[in-house]
């Protein structure tokens, strides 16, 4: 596998047109990729972003992505609802499910909230199979994201890799709870949106818990999003916007009756180096998918140059993009880092 | 979609001769992954001519009610969920007041100790207390004894005085009998000094005889009543000194009996002294008892302490299989979605 970054669409497709006999995957910014679709293959697969990650570390406006061994991938559309293609995901799982090596990547449209209804649609693939995924972006415009199989524009897309190399799926968290747990009373999940938090309006409980006043409630979104409470892990859920009812709409789905914690940031290169610690191996390949909400933080605090030399020092042959949302084996998730390495 | 497959089905159902093949030719536009389930649908309707109908509309009913017991099933959860929340507190407010209460019994346990070590304090220092009331006693006996002897000396002192009374008595009478005798002298010198007158010339010589005795007997007189005067004033003194003496004697004898309350003062001290001794034994006793109970409080509160953190652990280990089961919930949620997406979508 090969990380690739293109400045112009020209030049991403004299690339492609050079080298006919490999797959790619290709992260474009939204601007860009409908005109890009329309000279590809079906061995193209392009995923419109909010930034792009690349062996020069973050970019925004470029084209990156990797090529790969068609051999070795399968490409499969995943349609709406994505129980239509059930069948044609578990086909294409059969054939790889025996390699521990293997994992599937996810490319998911990031605005229509259907990333769980995809993950939920793949009941039939064992626990330990490896999955990553992001959800496709928009530059933050919030209006439409794209992928294509080439000129067909789809909903989402499943590719199966049947990997020869050893693979490793990692995740990177950079925030840690604090204080109390809160109880999610009431929500109304398939609308991702949470109405109550123990038993008052989600707004009002969210300010109280942070101590701050609800006016400012939204500033503190990214430095403070909630935690989803596991016996070994706590997954990350970020708000999006606080509703005229008090309500509070998120990236995610949030059951009612669950506990979550707060959360606050910590030194997200040191996190880094620990994350990047437990590699099995040195990786000839990295695939980064970073969350849009981090990428905004690392460009406040500045923090990207030095995240960029921690990675690429690590392996100078990776890939990604910024993402609305990231998927790690059968969880959805927000403000996280997923990671794929290749031996 | 399934009531239109439905219906031409049953249409080609009338010929009976339809194959798979001829169904799936004609539903050839359908995603790939619907084609599997379709063409079991239209078996059985295929098969069973008397089937008018591909249970679509079952499906429906039931998956609405699935829907709507779901939604009873959460809110069945919301009070489980609560409950749990509510124990949770519960349970940290009373490891919270547990371990308060650890904290007052180690300031007891402490204060206790410190009143042994007062108690043994003053028990010593009873022990001191009667070792001096006992070289107090000893003392004042020694001082009684003293006493006595002042006495003995004052009682010599009296018998003493009483014999120089009776000596100094003696004295007087000698002194008036020498007067008696100065005083007949005195007679018989005037006696003298008549005969001589009566004498004439020849008594001169006995005149002057008789005027010397009568000289000496009158100094004699005077001398003699000098020694009585003096003899006087001695008993007068001698008297004092004896009413002195007596005095003493009664001082002494007051100050004895003072003495000798004071000792059973002393003893009373003494006794006081033994009960509040005894007093502290009890105390003591019952210190020791009070630190042998609170070392057992304290096992028995650390046991609290440590089931309670093994239940705090197990509530943890609860509170995260929650979201863990809420995720099954959430993935029959999103089940029911694509349903409904189904059911929309024909």
């Amino acid at each position: 596998m090969k990380s690739l970054l293109f400045s112009t669409v020209e030049e991403a497709i004299s690339h492609i047109e050079n080298y006919p006999n490999e797959g790619y995957v290709l992260h474009v910014p939204i601007s860009l990729i409908h005109k890009m679709s329309e000279k590809l293959t079906s061995d193209v697969v392009l995923c419109s972003t909010s930034g792009e990650y690349s062996a020069n570390g973050y970019k925004n406006g470029s084209i990156t992505g990797f090529s790969f061994d068609k051999a070795v991938a399968e490409i499969v559309e995943i349609v709406t609802p994505p129980i239509k293609s059930k069948q044609n995901l578990e086909t294409a799982y059969q054939k790889v499910k025996n390699n521990k090596n293997a994992f599937m990547l996810l490319l998911l449209d990031g605005l229509s909230g259907l990333e769980e209804s995809v993950i939920s649609t793949l009941f039939f693939i064992d626990k330990s199979f490896k999955i990553i995924g992001g959800s496709a972006g928009d530059d933050l415009l919030f209006k439409e994201t794209a992928i294509y199989i080439g000129k067909k524009r789809v909903k989402h897309v499943a590719i199966f890799f049947d990997m020869h190399k050893r693979t490793q799926l990692l995740k990177e968290n950079i925030y840690v709870p604090y204080g109390d747990k809160l109880l999610i009373t009431s929500a109304d999940p398939i609308g991702r949106t949470v109405k109550t938090i123990n038993g008052e309006p989600a707004a009002t409980a969210y300010a109280k818990a942070l101590s701050i006043p609800e006016s400012q409630l939204a500033d503190h979104f990214m430095n403070n999003p909630l935690g989803k409470i596991y016996e070994d892990e706590v997954l990350i859920a970020s708000p999006m916007k606080i509703n005229g009812d008090k309500s509070i709409t998120f990236y995610c789905q949030m059951m009612p009756n669950t506990f979550v914690y707060l959360l606050k940031p910590v030194n997200p290169v040191d996190k880094l180096e620990n994350t990047l610690d437990t590699l099995n191996f040195r990786p000839s390949f990295l695939y980064v998918i970073n969350c849009i909400l981090r990428s905004l933080k690392f460009q406040q605090d500045g923090t990207w140059e030095k995240f960029d030399a921690t990675v690429l020092n690590t392996c100078p042959n990776t890939t990604g993009f910024i993402s609305y949302g990231e998927q790690f084996y059968t969880h959805h998730v927000n403000q996280t880092m997923v990671m794929l390495a290749v031996e | 979609m399934l009531k239109t497959m439905s219906k031409k089905a049953n249409k080609t159902n009338e010929k009976k001769t339809t194959t798979e093949t001829q169904i799936m030719t004609n539903y050839e536009n359908l995603p790939k992954g619907a084609i599997v389930d379709t063409i079991n649908n239209l078996r059985k309707c295929v098969l069973d001519p008397d089937v008018m109908h591909c249970y679509f509309d079952e499906t429906t009913a039931l998956s609405k009610q699935i829907s709507i017991d779901f939604d009873a099933l959460l809110s069945q959860e919301s009070i489980i969920t609560f409950g749990l929340s509510q124990i949770l507190e519960g349970v940290e407010y009373t490891t919270k007041q547990i371990e308060e209460v650890g904290e007052h019994l180690n300031h007891f346990s402490h204060n206790t100790t410190q009143t042994k070590q007062y108690a043994d304090e003053v028990y010593n220092k009873l022990e001191k207390s009667s070792q001096e009331i006992d070289l107090a006693k000893t003392s004042i006996r020694e001082v009684v004894v003293q006493m006595q002897s002042v006495s003995e000396v004052f009682h010599q002192f009296f018998d003493n005085f009483q014999h120089l009374e009776s000596q100094y008595s003696d004295i007087a009478n000698f002194a008036s009998v020498i007067t008696g005798i100065a005083k007949q002298t005195n007679l018989l010198s005037l006696n003298a000094s008549i005969e001589a007158a009566r004498a004439g010339e020849s008594g001169k010589g006995f005149s002057v005889v008789a005027n010397e005795i009568k000289k000496l007997s009158d100094e004699t007189h005077k001398n003699a009543n000098d020694i009585i005067g003096a003899l006087d004033r001695m008993t007068d003194t001698i008297r004092i000194l004896g009413e002195k003496s007596t005095d003493s004697s009664n001082v002494v004898k007051d100050v004895t009996v003072a003495i000798k309350k004071t000792d059973v003062l002393f003893d009373n001290i003494f006794k006081a002294e033994e009960e509040v001794h005894n007093q502290m034994k009890y105390v003591q006793q019952s210190q020791e008892e009070n630190l042998s109970q609170v070392s057992d409080i304290t096992v028995a509160l650390k046991n609290v302490i440590n089931k309670s953190n093994s239940e705090n652990a197990e509530l943890d280990k609860l509170i995260a299989s929650v979201q863990t089961k809420s995720d099954y919930y959430l993935r029959i949620l999103n089940y029911l979605n694509q349903l409904k997406m189904l059911y929309d979508e024909s």
